[in-house]
Order: structure tokens, then C-alpha cells, then sequence
């Protein structure tokens, strides 16, 4: 059981230089269970090497991740996914080849048991692949679809429903809506509001401020590689978001308690 | 919601399936149809065999290449593989080793340079076309100077039976070709080395962020084709009844001729081995028209060479619409 109170996961001072530049300077970074973080910015401002250091696609020079308040050690995508961090990248995510299924598990194919378990379980994952659609309301014609004939919509509802279906802690969307069309981008939305709505935690990247106060409950803002800040958007306006983005700003954390309020805790008090 | 879904009467839709279709299936119709009427000789049962016999040592090496062509890869060294292969079984064999050890050595002689390929290629990023061209000529090296530049001859009458020996009426090299046909078909649609192998040529990026080891499994690839290459050499051993250096010369190409009629595309991620078979026979029955109409044997090269180029431009087309 996890503790709202307690950060799911925190970045501690983490610096990633590629040469001599700084992609990331010092960043502190904190996203609590069950709630929606986008993470706004101008193009370098650090958005992605940010996630990558807790995807494990990027090895950090500095700096520590905490995940329910304990140091873990994140060096590779592998590592990501023990801590049960899943990423889905904007156009790195799947195999036009393959299946609607078959992506889903890509890399964690379901064998068959016994004498059979060097043979992949086709039916299991089909099976699971359905379910996990429905669970999400993704409506897609057949999980034996090939990807490659799918929209891009589709395409990337299907990325995010591996995360989702493997159970991950915390999933992180880098611009999951970068080429999307109108009609396109209001279907991942739907899928995003459908997983808040389940209770999953996710880390968001995004350029628009209107999807980024439609969906999300904190935003963090990146500048030239340090945090800017990060906003509770229930208390903030998109001008406040603006300015951070455009001038910049002191580093500062506004935490969540006000967030989800917690009749229970304070009962417990 | 929105759901887009695809018309099942979508004329482009039934266009692009009939696209799906490997040029090498289109020939072998055109083939048999003509050759038939052409040659009273052709539909004969020891005819067929026969270019099922011909095309075995091809249609094997196929099925390695296709899954390297599937990995947007190429292994041009299969070749001097094969002959590499086939020298240290002959070798190993006049040295008195018995069978099953002898057959280990070549196999495992022509899979070292698999995993030479597949870890250049894998670990080091390096071009596939290169490091098979340089391996190419190592393998050759070898095979060369292991046999002195000469056939190995002298080899034990058992070895014939890889050639001649029958099973319930067939000859060996075609149980053998149907075997590895079938081992490599299971391989590919209903293992992790399959699905990785159509992975690794869809999208390389995504399946080693999926935590995937990407460079062990492409390695294995190479190694598996090789593997297949050194068997091959066995039946290619057999037909003469000796070991000969360069016994592998060109069967490289013929493979990829084969892979590419069967639909394998250089761009990676697409190819079956049901193409590649049908390409394999497609170029040996081919040979075997051209043989029975009487056209002399220097322009047969030629003429497959033609075919080859027709039939990919007529997937280009296909491909285009």
C-alpha cells in the first residue's frame, strides 16, 4: 500500500552533461502517487534527458532516484522496468511488423508451461491483449492487426496500454500526442483521463497548456536545464505556466497536500 | 471514442493482398504451366525430383538469409561458409574421426564465423555488407588452407548416403531441406528468436528499450545461418564425394535471389520462408526449363539473372500502387 503523502518517486540533484553542455543541471523532481505531472518546456530545456534518467535510457552523472522514499539504482531500461517505471517514447515504441499483441508483450512474450515453454503462448497473449483494450476502452478491429496498418492514435494508445498492463508504478509519455491529428490526440487524452481514472500515476510531457489543464494535477516547468518550478494547476493560471516557460524561475516545489485532499488521513492525525 | 476501421471491400485493400503474394509463387505457376505444355518430360516424378534436389542446398542457405534479410542484414559470406564447413568435415573425416564428430566439427567451424559476423554486426554497430565481405575471404582462407587448395578426396563410401540414401522413396537432401524447413518455420512464428528476429528488422530501438539483450539475439541469428550453411555443406560434399575449397562459390547470391523472389525486402522487417523456398525452386526449375528447351548453359545465368530483376521490379510496382 502506498502513502500519498510519501513521493512515489523523487530525483535528487541530478545533472546529465553531454560534453560540456548541461542537458540537466541539479534537478530536483518529485511525483506523488496517483496523480497526472506534466512536464512543460522549450525545446532543450532538459524535458527529456529528465525522463530518460528515470527511464534508465540515460546514464546520470549526478544525483539520486528515490522511488516510496528509498534509493534505488536506475543505470538501464532494464533496471526502469524492475522499479516498475514503464516509458512510452514518442516514435520508438513499437514494431510496424508485428501484431497489436505482440507488441504488447514485446520482450516479455507469455510461453507456453512444461516441455512447450520454448514455444510462445499465441492464444494467452491475444487473450490478455483483448482485455487489457477493453479495460481501457481502446477499440481497435483485432490485436492480430498488424501495427503498421494502424493510425497513429491508435498506434500509440496501443504503446501505452503495455505500460499499463504491466502493471507499472509510474509511466512516463513522452509527447504522446506530438503527431497526432485532432481527432487522434482526443483518443490518447481519453486514454490518459481513463488511466487517472484507474488510479495510475503518470509523468507527461506536453506542449499544450490546454491538455496540460484539462488532464493533469501538477505541472513542472524546465528551463535551459534547471526546474523553473513546478505548479499545482488547480491554483495556477496558463499565463503563470507561460511566464515560467518564457523567463524562467527560482526553483520551487509546490507540494500536494492541498491536491488530493485525505479525509482518511485526517482521521488518522 | 473514434474507431477507423478498414473496409473490408476497399478495392486498393484486395490490390495490396494480391501484393502480399511473393513474385516467386507467380513464377513458379508461369513456370510449371509453361514448362508442362512445353515439355513432355517436365511433369515427370524423377524430373521434379530432381529440381527438388537441386534446389535443396539453395533453399537451405535461404532460410538463413531470409532471417538476416528480415533483420535488415545480409550475409554474404555464407558461401565460403559453406565451404569452410564442408572442408573440415571432409578433413576431420580422412583423419578417421567418425561421423557425428566430424559433422559437429564443420558445423561448429562454419558457426564461428557466424558469431564473428553476428558479434561484429551486433556489438559493434558495424555494416552487415562489410563485415560479411571481410568474413567472406576468411572463410575462404580457411577452407583454402585446410585442404591445400585441393579436394579432399578419399572419404569414407558412407558419406555418399547424405546425397543418394533414401527414406521411403525420397532421396535425403529433401527430408533434410522439409526438416529444416519446418525446424526454422517453428523457429521463426512460435519462438522468442522469431519474434525477435522480425523485431529486431521492425524496430531495433523499441525492442532493446523493451529490455531486450538485442545484440545476443542478433548474434544468434548469424550463428543460426551458418549453422545451417555447414549442414548444407554435407549434401554439397556428398554429391561429388569430396571436399572441394570453393565447392560454395556464389551460393550467397543464389540465397538472396531466392529470398528476394520469396518477398524478402532489404528494407527489413518483412520476408517469409515459404517465399524463400518458392524462390529457391523457382530459380531451380528455371534452370531445369531452360535445360530441357535446349538453351545453351551460358546464357541460363542470364536468364535468371533477368527474372530476378523482372520480378522485383514488378514488386516495386505492386508495392508503389
Amino acid at each position: 500500500m502506498t502513502n500519498p503523502s510519501v513521493p512515489l518517486i523523487e530525483l535528487r540533484g541530478a545533472t546529465k552533461k553531454y560534453g560540456g553542455v548541461k542537458a540537466i543541471d541539479n534537478v530536483n523532481f518529485t511525483v506523488y502517487p496517483g496523480e497526472v505531472h506534466a512536464l512543460c518546456g522549450d525545446n532543450a530545456a532538459g524535458k527529456s534527458t529528465l525522463i530518460k534518467c528515470l527511464a534508465g535510457a540515460v546514464k546520470r552523472d549526478t544525483g539520486d532516484i528515490l522511488i516510496n522514499g528509498k534509493s534505488v539504482q536506475i543505470q538501464s531500461p532494464r533496471d526502469a522496468k524492475r522499479h516498475g517505471i514503464e516509458t512510452v517514447y514518442q516514435d520508438l515504441a513499437l514494431a510496424d511488423n508485428l501484431n497489436v499483441a505482440a507488441n504488447l508483450f514485446l520482450g516479455r512474450e507469455v510461453m507456453r508451461s512444461g516441455f512447450a515453454r520454448i514455444f510462445i503462448n499465441h492464444g494467452f497473449m491475444e487473450d490478455e491483449a483483448a482485455t487489457v483494450l477493453k479495460r481501457l476502452k481502446i477499440r481497435l478491429p483485432s490485436v492480430r492487426q498488424k501495427v503498421h496498418n494502424m493510425s497513429g492514435g491508435q498506434r500509440q494508445c496501443v504503446a501505452i496500454a503495455r505500460a499499463v498492463y504491466f502493471n507499472a508504478q509510474l509511466i512516463i509519455l513522452d509527447e504522446p500526442t506530438a503527431a497526432l491529428g485532432v481527432k487522434e490526440t482526443e483518443m490518447v487524452f481519453d486514454l490518459v483521463r481513463e488511466m487517472r481514472d484507474q488510479g495510475h500515476t503518470v509523468i507527461m510531457i506536453s506542449h499544450n497548456l490546454n491538455h496540460v489543464f484539462d488532464l493533469c494535477d501538477r505541472v513542472t516547468v524546465m528551463k535551459t536545464g534547471v526546474r523553473a518550478g513546478t505548479l499545482k494547476v488547480r491554483e495556477a493560471t496558463q499565463d503563470d505556466v507561460v511566464k515560467l516557460i518564457m523567463a524562467g524561475g527560482r526553483d520551487f516545489d509546490q507540494s500536494r497536500d492541498a491536491l488530493h485532499s485525505a479525509p482518511d488521513l485526517a482521521g488518522c492525525a | 471514442m473514434t474507431e477507423l476501421s478498414i473496409q473490408n471491400g476497399d478495392p486498393r485493400k484486395v490490390w495490396a493482398r494480391l501484393g502480399d503474394v511473393p513474385a516467386a509463387l507467380y513464377l513458379l505457376v508461369i513456370l510449371f504451366v509453361g514448362l508442362s505444355v512445353a515439355s513432355p518430360y517436365f511433369l515427370t516424378q524423377a524430373n521434379l525430383i530432381n529440381i527438388v534436389l537441386q534446389a535443396s542446398v539453395v533453399l537451405i542457405i535461404s532460410l538463413g538469409m531470409t532471417l538476416i534479410i528480415i533483420t535488415e542484414g545480409i550475409d554474404l559470406s555464407l558461401g565460403p561458409v559453406l565451404s569452410f564447413a564442408g572442408v573440415v568435415f571432409g578433413a576431420a573425416l580422412v583423419a578417421g574421426w567418425s561421423f557425428p564428430v566430424a559433422m559437429i566439427a564443420g558445423i561448429v567451424a562454419a558457426m564461428l564465423i557466424g558469431g564473428l559476423n553476428g558479434y561484429l554486426i551486433a556489438y559493434h554497430d558495424l555494416q552487415p555488407f562489410i563485415v560479411t565481405l571481410g568474413t567472406f575471404g576468411l572463410a575462404m582462407s580457411f577452407a583454402m588452407s585446410i585442404s591445400g587448395g585441393e579436394s579432399i578426396s578419399g572419404l569414407p563410401s558412407g558419406v555418399q548416403w547424405f546425397n543418394d540414401g533414401h527414406i521411403l522413396g525420397l532421396p535425403f537432401p529433401i527430408w533434410a531441406t522439409a526438416a529444416l524447413f519446418l525446424l526454422t518455420h517453428i523457429l521463426l512464428k512460435h519462438t522468442r528468436f522469431g519474434r525477435y528476429v522480425y523485431a529486431i528488422g521492425g524496430n531495433r530501438k523499441a525492442l532493446q528499450l523493451a529490455g531486450v539483450r538485442v545484440n545476443l539475439w542478433q548474434t544468434s541469428i548469424y550463428v543460426y545461418a551458418a549453422a545451417l550453411a555447414g549442414f548444407a555443406s554435407f549434401i554439397m560434399t556428398a554429391r561429388t564425394n569430396a571436399a572441394h575449397p570453393t565447392v560454395g562459390m556464389g551460393l550467397e547470391f543464389d540465397a538472396i535471389a531466392a529470398a528476394v523472389l520469396g518477398g524478402a525486402s532489404f528494407s527489413g522487417g518483412k520476408g517469409t520462408l515459404f517465399g524463400a523456398a518458392a524462390g529457391a525452386l523457382a530459380v531451380a526449375t528455371l534452370r531445369n526449363g531452360l535445360n530441357l528447351m535446349n538453351v545453351a548453359a551460358e546464357w541460363q545465368s542470364a536468364a535468371v539473372g533477368v527474372v530476378i530483376i523482372a520480378a522485383v521490379a514488378g514488386d516495386a510496382i505492386r508495392g508503389r500502387t
